[in-house]
């Protein structure tokens, strides 16, 4: 095996590190994780030797629960579009390993990689070790969200790990003003701005049993909100006025988000502008916001990013739609129960007649514990008329959540394709189908629909 | 009517413990038993009457300071209740406040309430993964625990199970849980209760006895529960 040696040249590192990503290719796999392995266990210092000297421009790293692939997707079409050459990882490989790999397959052997501009996404576990290794020159932090607690630890925990990091960077932040804990990491950075939204909507859901953060981030009285728009995302003060929703420096107005798209409206210095997109949901508001924001400050014009913001399209596993004999099938990606239930509101409960495949598998990255989905509201699914499969390595527990909310008629099919096929068979040509996978799942299901309908693999 | 009184509902909810409320008052609804959820948090007068059941969950550090003072104010009631048979469960970071005290590695101490005789100790290590424990009372039991607390259980104080798989109390003694009368402290999450049907309805027939109705509960499709719990047991830690 490999011998740690940082003595190693630089080329050296890079070059075992390709030839490893190159057979991993060969055996059909992304093979995210594999080059940045080896070249870590070469030289444990390599990714911020490879990160120095390139991206003169900045490096950007997206933080938080939520949205991280979908605003970093956003942030890089923008500024593409505007001119840059940008490294983005898009795999969604967002662990030290996962970026060291999409260094490696970026750069030449002398360790140059042709872009001026870094966009990453960052696991929040990972985050501290990997600001400490790239410096990024900005840095966004999307929401937090209770989620896989078995991996991540409990939410404080995590928002701690953030501050600390935070600390310790010379960037500038982006912060949702919107979600309390969020906002409280203000006085951990240096120079920090606040993305937020004005909205006259509040949740329909029921869904407070998922959110954490209904008390005040300094003393732990409890947050008044003038609205709640999801989770505990929203307008709020605390009780004693200790703490409040602080003043946004770019703000959206009037959002109107549908299934399929969403619009807003925003002033970027003293131009305003309305803000579309095709993809849905109000929680992409945000994503679609921190985007702005950040490349807005970065010297983008408000009229490449409006006409960018018009033609971009979902991340991978991210209400991706796949046509599939001839149904609109769309992929949701669920991880966590405020994700489940932004699902639940904009997807599932909307549509009189609604066709869905769950999938939830328990390996690492989905989390081994599944007790988060008895804190999604799935009891909202129990009045209308549904077309409910459950599957995956815990389709029981899903079918047991399924029958404790009292939604009555939902089949279990053990193998997710054979799910996928029924619902194709019992919903008219032109009809859509939701799938709900877990991490795992999504990429297991998304590799069969690829083979069947030659989209692309994620990692092409 | 059986009230599920939810304690502390906006602190101590943390994995999935809803589903513990939302198991009771299903399997009451599915019997025709009148049930409500009643919640009682931070500052609110607790009333324990014939009938109620009493759930707390676990929670984040810091809700469990705050949480650890109110529950004195509450604590000679709690401990009433359960002397006179009143039904509790008990989950986690719940647990633990039911006993003698909970010392972690740093900070300060948080007090108890004593239902249990047991104190927890904090860990470096954290126990997480899945948990299978038999019990004499409800034979394979199946959860998902995490936590670094080490509980140790008095020598009169009867545990809930033997660990099969897992951890449990404290990683060592091979105990998990504890039982007085019929209040249960345990680590077991997932949620626990759905995929213990056989808890849930014990908990139930006994607020049933508190109110003098039918004790015997009309039987339940279970099969689903069975199949969950079954996957569940084959789990590796």
């Amino acid at each position: 095996m490999l011998v740690y040696n940082s003595g190693m040249p630089k080329q050296l590192t890079i070059l075992s590190a390709k030839i490893a990503f190159r057979i991993g290719r060969l055996f059909g796999k992304g093979g995210s994780a594999l080059p940045g392995l080896v070249a870590e266990r070469i030289d444990p210092q390599v990714l911020s030797k490879l990160v120095r000297g390139n991206f003169r421009k900045g490096i950007i790293l997206i933080t938080g629960t939520n949205g991280k692939t979908t605003t970093a997707l956003l942030t890089a079409e923008i500024l593409r579009a505007d001119g840059r050459t940008v490294l983005h990882n898009r795999g969604g490989s967002n662990l030290m390993r996962g970026l060291l790999s999409t260094m490696i397959q970026a750069c030449n052997l002398g360790g140059r990689v042709k872009a001026d501009t870094a966009v990453f996404e960052v696991d929040e576990n990972a985050f501290p070790a990997i600001v400490a290794a790239v410096k990024p020159t900005h840095i966004i932090v999307t929401n937090l969200f209770r989620d896989q607690l078995d991996r991540y630890g409990e939410l404080d925990a995590t928002a701690q790990k953030l501050a600390g990091a935070l600390r310790k960077a010379d960037a500038m932040a982006w912060l949702n003003a919107d979600d309390p804990l969020v906002a409280s990491l203000a006085s951990a950075t240096k120079n920090s701005s606040f993305f937020g939204v004005q909205a006259s909507t509040s949740t329909k859901l029921d869904d407070e049993w998922s959110a954490d953060s209904l008390v005040s981030p300094k003393s732990g009285v409890p947050l008044i909100y003038s609205k709640r728009y999801y989770s505990h995302i929203g307008i709020y003060k605390s009780s004693n006025g200790d703490f409040s929703r602080p003043k946004a420096d770019i703000e959206a107005t009037h959002p109107q988000a549908k299934q399929d798209q969403l619009s807003f409206q925003l002033k970027l210095g003293n131009r305003e502008i309305t803000v579309r997109t095709k993809l849905g949901g109000f929680y992409n508001v945000y994503n679609v916001l921190a985007a702005v924001a950040v490349t807005y400050q970065l010297g983008v014009s408000p009229d490449t990013i409006r006409v960018t913001m018009q033609e971009s399209k979902p991340a991978f596993g991210r209400l991706e739609r796949i046509d599939y004999k001839g149904r609109e099938l769309y992929l949701l990606l669920v991880k966590n129960p405020v994700g489940f239930n932004q699902i639940i509101e904009t997807f599932l409960l909307p549509d009189h007649e609604v066709s869905a495949l769950i999938i939830i598998n328990d390996n690492i990255a989905d989390g081994r514990d599944v007790s988060w989905l008895w804190d999604a509201n799935l009891e909202a699914l129990s009045e209308k008329k549904r077309n409910l499969i459950v599957s995956g390595q815990r389709a029981d527990d899903m079918a047991l959540r399924l029958k404790y909310a009292n939604v009555a008629k939902f089949t279990t099919k053990a193998n997710p394709e054979h799910g996928i096929d029924k619902l194709v068979t019992s919903v008219k040509p032109g009809q859509k189908i939701y799938i709900v996978p877990t991490y795992t799942a999504m990429l297991s299901i998304r590799s069969w629909l690829a083979k069947k309908t030659g989209i692309q693999e994620y990692w092409q | 009517m059986i009230r599920i009184i939810h304690l502390y509902p906006k602190e101590m909810n943390i994995y999935g413990d809803r589903g513990n409320v939302v198991a009771l008052n299903a399997r009451c609804a599915w019997r025709n038993i009148q049930s409500k959820i009643v919640f009682c948090g931070l500052g609110d007068k607790l009333s324990i009457a014939p009938g109620d059941i009493v759930f707390i969950g676990g929670g984040q550090d810091r809700g469990q300071s705050r949480v650890a003072a109110d529950l004195e104010t509450k604590a000679d009631v709690i401990r009433q209740a359960v002397e006179s048979g009143t039904p509790l469960l008990a989950i986690c970071g719940g647990y633990q406040l039911l006993g003698h005290h909970f010392r972690p590695i740093e900070g300060p101490e948080l007090g108890g309430i004593g239902v249990f005789d047991a104190k927890t100790m904090g860990g470096s290590e954290r126990m997480i993964g899945n948990i299978v424990v038999e019990s004499k009372h409800f034979g394979r039991l199946v959860g998902f625990e995490n936590h670094s607390g080490q509980t140790i259980l008095g020598e009169k104080q009867a545990e809930l199970g033997v660990v099969r798989r897992g951890c449990g109390n404290n990683g060592k003694d091979q105990g998990e849980g504890a039982m007085t009368q019929h209040a249960i402290g345990t680590y077991m999450h997932g949620s626990f209760l759905p995929k213990n049907p056989a808890v849930t309805d014990w908990l139930i027939a006994a607020a049933q006895e508190q109110l003098g109705e039918p004790t015997v509960l009309k039987k339940l499709d279970d099969s689903l529960e069975r199949k969950a719990s079954d996957y569940a047991a084959r789990l590796e830690p």
